[in-house]
């Protein structure tokens, strides 16, 4: 087992890394545009909690989840946004139909409404009062491609 | 001199100083875990009866109907599939997409579960009524439907 551990900056590159990703993805793979928005959130959570040097293992996802739902400063906000681009993930990467659970259209209002950029906001809100920038990245909206026609 | 059935002394993991440490736990079949301290400590705490984990089982299921009874016409039923780790509560919804407002509803939800039932880790998952067989064990007990439903009930 090896002994590397990420650093916050190398968290913030992945997250930004990842969240670049979605806006080169044709709708047409909305199924990964919604795994690419989870582990654009995932690192963004990440980053925070290294930022919080938050001790506790977290690198996994049951490990992870026990850290935010049983602390206040993550369970009000990020908990429950990052919850719902869990399952939705979940569902994205086993499923034979995922476009049918999630579709395209609604990755803008919903996925990323309610559940990337809370997120993010609250991320960026903390490493902010952490004085943890430069490195604190800005996040736009993201602009997904438009639908390739038929 | 010590002999081997001197006891050693017993050496302490405490959680406000070791939580990060890492310890190395080897089994009779020399198995190997790695543990946190805080991980040990949290293992310890969850060493209760079986009796009574059972009586906060049921009492979590009675916290777990009355949500659900609180999110009328969302959830066409609720499947429970105890394993070796944890406890998944998968939520079935009426509706044939991810249901925002029931996840957000979960996440709640997932908070009383893991901080309050004291039944070790537990999750709710929200999962396609399409599709369960992808994601749910044909082990998992329902514990809860929609009233009116042909298997409404408890």
């Amino acid at each position: 087992m090896g002994n590397y551990n990420p650093t916050v900056d190398e968290c913030i590159a992945q997250w930004q890394h990842n969240r670049l990703l979605l806006s080169k993805l044709d709708p047409e793979f909305s199924d990964w545009i919604v795994t690419a928005t989870f582990y654009t959130a995932l690192h963004a959570v990440e980053s925070l909690l290294l930022a919080d040097a938050v001790k506790a293992d977290h690198a996994t996802h049951g490990s992870r989840a026990i850290v935010l739902h049983n602390n206040r400063k993550y369970n009000e906000t990020i908990w429950p946004a990052y919850k719902v681009a869990y399952d939705l993930a979940h569902v994205a990467r086993y499923s034979a139909k995922p476009r049918r659970w999630m579709k395209a259209d609604n990755i803008p209002l919903l996925l990323f409404q309610r559940s990337l950029y809370p997120i993010e906001a609250e991320v960026l809100k903390w490493l902010r009062a952490l004085k943890v920038p430069p490195t604190c990245p800005d996040c736009p909206p993201v602009t997904l491609k438009p639908a390739t026609p038929a | 001199m010590a002999t081997a059935a001197t006891k050693s002394p017993s050496k302490v993991i405490d959680q406000r100083q070791h939580a990060a440490d890492t310890y190395r736990l080897i089994d009779n079949n020399e198995e190997f875990y790695e543990r946190t301290g805080e991980q040990i400590v949290r293992a310890c705490k969850m060493q209760i009866s079986v009796q009574v984990w059972a009586d906060n089982f049921r009492a979590t299921l009675n916290t777990i109907y009355h949500w659900a009874d609180g999110q009328p016409g969302k959830i066409e039923k609720i499947l429970c599939e105890p394993r070796s780790d944890k406890v998944i509560f998968f939520v079935v919804p009426t509706s044939d997409e991810f249901d925002f407002d029931l996840g957000f509803a979960q996440a709640t939800l997932d908070v009383t579960l893991n901080t309050q039932c004291n039944i070790g880790y537990a999750e709710t998952r929200q999962v396609p009524r399409w599709d369960l067989k992808t994601f749910v064990s044909p082990e998992a007990m329902m514990i809860w439907s929609a009233p009116g439903t042909s298997a409404s009930g408890r």
